[in-house]
């Protein structure tokens, strides 16, 4: 035990070089800094109101009083007496996003209860988040149209009649029921808040596993690359503390990377993508998900824990291996890559469809591969299926023990030195 | 005479080749004894396999009395093996990687001490032990890898081509330490293909060529048995004797 500890000590001193530390400093800084600046630019167009410009070739009364009606939302500039053509490069020059042009003869055919066709163009000025923001524009604008004519109308032809009981006669009180109980919350809030639950975790596998095997591979390789590989195996060494060792190292500095990471990751969505749900809805919306029976037991997580696990321990195996096949770093992307592309098909997969709906033969391929079963478990957990759970785990433990005993044997054997692929090999 | 080292019928076979066809020799303790041949000749092989790194396929080799096929890890404790084309942790300094090393070997931090001790008066690297190793020359590295193969005095010392790639003083320095080594106990089985090396160093020696030894002996005893002026006519005659 001493001396795997002491080729631990080794491990983790080799890990450490500016290479590897200054991406874990900057990135998580680059990451916030990036997703402060997209918050900001989101929260500037969020409040500030984006204009719109009004070509009224009606010039009716009515006509006159929509400007009043965009002033709930917008910063309309109205026009008259101008082509479509002359009112879109004042929208453009003013970086307004829509241009509304009523035609002529509006307020006649509104009043004779007859549909009119407004032309709607949308100005795009330039690409970004924030332009993303003012994309709803347009469908805003004739909303806001539409609702005054509607209330208008209502009290020239209805007089006295409530004009929002007859846009919404019936209001939605919504209600979920899943796996036998019910909860007090529309399908929608359960299923984004389940999907921002089971895509997170995902992620974070996906991102443990990328780092760990990249370690484990550049410290196998670099052991052959320095020539220090048959000085190691030379000494008074266990070589299953060789293995070990390496595993832990990389392991442990794969959960570090990924813990940094993912805190850089997680202030730049809240920036770029607004995700962050404020903890009084999120604590109502959890409280609701409870009753549902869809949140994740601490049972759930230790199952959930051992899984990550066992990936983790497979894909180091895995990749361990392989970088005995080369024996210099510019090789290493030769077996790596095909191992990547294991790793990114059932995570692509899992984030974008259910698994269970593929074909047999597509599904029972991608059960085959030991990863797949730990990003389809928070699914799992969530909708109850616990038998797919246990065979997965139990699954993933056969291939962590065949992995762990195929490395041992390689170790403990001439193949350390043997093993090799040529990839420089000119054909 | 104490035999440190006995190896018998060694074997090695890979897929298409025979590396090593049946090799037989041993080292007695306080002599070095060298391999000599050209490159290919089996000597790294047979080398690896005495420092159990590489499986024999058939042969036999004791360690200090020890079989090697079974008492791998014991003997491991009380030999040391420099590969020809060694490194150390680039990311390691000096004093770093001779303190790793040491501690592999003991578990008493006052013994670990003297072993890097005794390792900076054989690598004379002084100050420059806390750089780390990537700054070092070859010479450096090379001095330090040697120390660190003989810093904790082990029984046997094996080592492939260890003034490989060296400028002249610094082989010199280096066949020095050897010599000195050899005067505190540590018995040293080497390989070589620099003929003047081994006339230098061995106190005994095999002619490897092709998998097979030759000839041994000393390196007097050779040169007048084929009456040579020097082993590379020694290594001439033997191998027009063997086409012959």
């Amino acid at each position: 035990m001493r001396k795997f500890f002491v080729l631990f000590k080794k491990e983790v001193r080799e890990l450490l070089t500016p290479a590897m530390i200054l991406p874990l400093i900057l990135m998580p800084v680059l990451f916030n800094v990036v997703g402060r600046i997209a918050l900001s630019e989101k929260g500037k167009s969020e409040a500030e109101r984006p204009g719109i410009i009004l070509l009224d070739l009606d010039e009716s009364k009515m006509s006159k009083e929509l400007p009043r009606a965009l002033e709930r939302e917008f910063e309309p500039v109205y026009l008259t007496g101008l082509t479509d053509e002359e009112a879109l490069e004042t929208a453009r020059r003013e970086e307004a996003p829509v241009l509304l042009v009523i035609p002529s003869g509006f307020e006649k055919k509104i009043k004779g209860l007859n549909q009119e066709a407004a032309r709607v163009y949308s100005v795009i000025n330039n690409v970004s988040v924030k332009s993303a923001t003012k994309s709803s524009s347009a469908a805003r604008a004739l909303n806001l149209v539409n609702n005054y004519l509607k209330e208008n109308l209502v009290s020239v032809k209805f007089p006295g009649l409530n004009a929002d009981f007859l846009k919404n006669p019936v209001t939605r009180d919504d209600y979920t029921s899943m796996g036998g109980k019910t909860a007090h919350i529309g399908m929608a809030q359960v299923i984004g808040f389940i999907t921002s639950q089971t895509i997170f975790i995902p992620i974070v596998l996906f991102m443990v596993i990328i780092f760990a095997s990249q370690t484990i591979v550049s410290s196998v390789v670099s052991e052959k690359e320095n020539k220090t590989f048959e000085t190691l195996l030379s000494l008074p060494i266990n070589r299953n503390s060789i293995v070990f060792a390496k595993l832990l190292s990389a392991a442990l500095f794969s959960l570090l990377s990924t813990w940094v990471y993912m805190i850089g990751f997680k202030s730049f969505m809240a920036g770029a993508a607004g995700a962050a749900v404020s903890s009084s809805s999120g604590g109502m919306i959890a409280g609701e998900l409870a009753a549902l029976g869809a949140t994740i037991s601490p049972y759930g997580y230790s199952l959930l824990g051992l899984s990550l696990f066992l990936s983790i321990i497979c894909a180091l195996l895995i990749v361990l291996v392989l970088g005995l096949l080369v024996d210099n770093t510019k090789s290493v992307q030769a077996v790596i890559t095909p191992f990547m592309m294991v790793v990114i098909l059932p995570y692509l997969l899992v984030t974008i469809s259910d698994i269970n709906s593929l074909g047999p033969v597509f599904r029972y391929g991608l059960y085959a591969i030991p990863f797949t079963h730990s990003f389809t478990v928070s699914q799992n957990l969530l909708s109850g299926k616990y038998e797919l759970i246990y065979f997965g785990l139990l699954y993933q433990a056969v291939i962590a023990l065949l992995c762990t005993a195929a490395a041992t044997k390689i170790f403990s054997s001439d193949a350390i030195l043997t093993l090799k692929f040529n990839f420089g090999k000119k054909l | 005479m104490i035999q440190v080292l006995k190896v018998e019928n060694l074997v090695k076979k890979y897929k298409k080749t025979e590396a090593v066809k049946g090799i037989s020799f041993e080292v007695n303790e306080g002599e070095i004894f060298a391999l000599v041949g050209p490159n290919g000749a089996g000597k790294s092989t047979a080398l690896k396999m005495i420092a159990t790194i590489l499986t024999p396929t058939s042969g036999k080799i004791t360690v200090l009395g020890l079989d090697a096929s079974e008492k791998a890890g014991e003997i491991r404790q009380h030999m040391s093996y420099l590969p020809e084309e060694a490194g150390a942790y680039k990311n390691l300094t000096g004093r770093q990687y001779l303190e790793f090393m040491a501690e592999v070997f003991y578990a008493d931090k006052i013994e670990r001490k003297k072993a890097v001790a005794f390792a900076g008066e054989i690598n004379g690297l002084g100050e420059r032990l806390k750089d780390k190793v990537q700054t070092y020359s070859k010479g450096m590295a090379r001095k330090l890898l040697l120390s660190r193969a003989v810093m904790t005095k082990p029984r046997l010392a094996i080592m492939d081509e260890p003034t490989s790639g060296l400028d002249v003083l610094n082989a010199v320095e280096i066949r020095n330490t050897l010599r000195k080594l050899v005067s505190e106990g540590v018995s040293i089985l080497l390989s070589s293909h620099n003929m003047l090396e081994i006339e230098y160093l061995s106190d005994r020696m095999a002619i490897i060529n092709k998998g097979v030894i030759m000839d041994s002996g000393t390196v007097a005893g050779l040169k007048s048995k084929y009456s040579a002026a020097n082993l590379e006519e020694v290594f001439v005659k033997l191998n027009e004797k063997a086409a012959a």
